[in-house]
């Protein structure tokens, strides 16, 4: 009876904190998504130095939300953001707009696929 | 480094606990459904132990999920004889009456190199000697010998006065006196104290090991004597 008691409560520990961290990569990969649109407004009118203070609001959100990452996600994931970031703030303070674009589109696919692998479907079962 | 090192002293700890929360049996005899879950836990431990770059959730969630799916198939396993037999199979009859029965061998997939081997193991030289030979859902074989091979009981010689063999207390252990075996003993601790000066000991830390019997003899052994 021990057993099962401890067995329902590690149960509802890991239901709820899978519910949690779901909607908890939900949030955070619409806010960096977000704040990624407004840095390619910024690119289209070429107004590089707003740009730039928007990839710094990127780099502290991430800063922010980066532990919640770590604790359950593959760290190589965490890793292409962040290098991909480096290499939009680098193109974006040379004035190479067409290459920081390019760069917001990859990172607009890298938010947006954070929480896909754990959304609970049928294919990411498979 | 330190990190490898606390990563692997948290997933010693998670698999100690789990395989305590999975009881005992998992320890000794492995059902099918027990074998596969100990297989799988020591496995999804040591990925995250070896890597940094995987979170150490990845090797607890996993390990915990199996310790409840386990606890959960035991449990429905102790509910209901269906699904005991679904998950554990049902022991088979191999010999019965000195009679293999070669059915029920070539069902298990069990030759008679095998029989032969655990026959013997079981101290069992001779077929005929056998009156049922059961294969446990564990694998292991229960002999059951016939009438004329079996061992000697008490009963059969119908003896009245018999030293009688039960659990003996360990009282003192490496020097520290087990009051909880010494209350199961029924004997008091001026007794035992008597008892230990009657050997000349008049310290308890001096005692390796001191047990109490079912006849309520003490066995003493004092630190240094072995």
């Amino acid at each position: 009876m021990k057993s099962m008691i401890a067995v329902l409560i590690m149960t509802a520990v890991l239901a709820a904190g899978g519910i949690w961290y779901m909607n908890k990569l939900s949030d955070v990969s619409e806010e960096l998504s977000e704040i990624n649109c407004e840095v390619r407004e910024e690119l289209e009118n070429r107004r590089y130095k707003n740009a730039s203070q928007k990839i710094d609001e990127l780099y502290r959100y991430l800063d922010e939300e980066e532990r919640y990452f770590e604790a359950f996600s593959d760290h190589e994931e965490l890793d292409k953001i962040r290098m991909t970031l480096s290499e939009l703030e680098e193109y974006t303070n040379a004035g190479a707009g067409t290459e920081a674009l390019a760069k917001t589109n990859v990172l607009e696919f890298l938010f947006e696929h954070l929480p896909k692998n754990y959304r609970l479907r049928f294919e990411n079962i498979l | 480094m330190f990190i490898i090192m606390i990563r692997t002293l948290i997933l010693y700890i998670s698999v100690i606990f789990s395989l305590r929360v999975m009881g005992k049996r998992q320890i000794g005899e492995l059902q099918p459904s027990e074998l596969v879950v100990a297989i799988m836990i020591s496995d999804l431990a040591t990925v995250p132990m070896e890597s940094v770059n995987i979170p150490l959730t990845a090797g607890v969630i996993p390990v915990f999920t199996l310790v409840i799916a386990e606890v959960i198939t035991s449990f429905l396993c102790l509910k209901s004889r269906k699904v005991r037999r679904i998950i554990s199979g049902e022991p088979s009859i191999v010999i019965y009456d000195g009679v293999i029965i070669e059915k029920e061998m070539r069902r298990l997939r069990f030759n008679i190199n095998d029989l032969l081997e655990e026959l013997r193991l079981n101290n069992c030289h001779d077929i005929s000697d056998v009156a049922v030979a059961v294969i446990e859902t564990s694998g292991k074989l229960s002999v059951i010998p016939r009438d004329h091979a079996r061992s000697v009981t008490v009963e059969d010689l119908g003896l009245t006065d018999v030293r009688s063999e039960g659990l003996p207390c360990t009282v003192i252990s490496d020097g520290e006196l087990n009051e909880t075996e010494l209350k199961r003993s029924g004997k008091s601790l001026k007794w035992l104290k008597d008892e230990l000066k009657k050997n000349g000991i008049d310290d308890m830390k001096d005692v390796f090991i001191a047990s109490v019997d079912a006849e309520g003899e003490l066995f003493i052994q004092k630190k240094g004597e072995g």
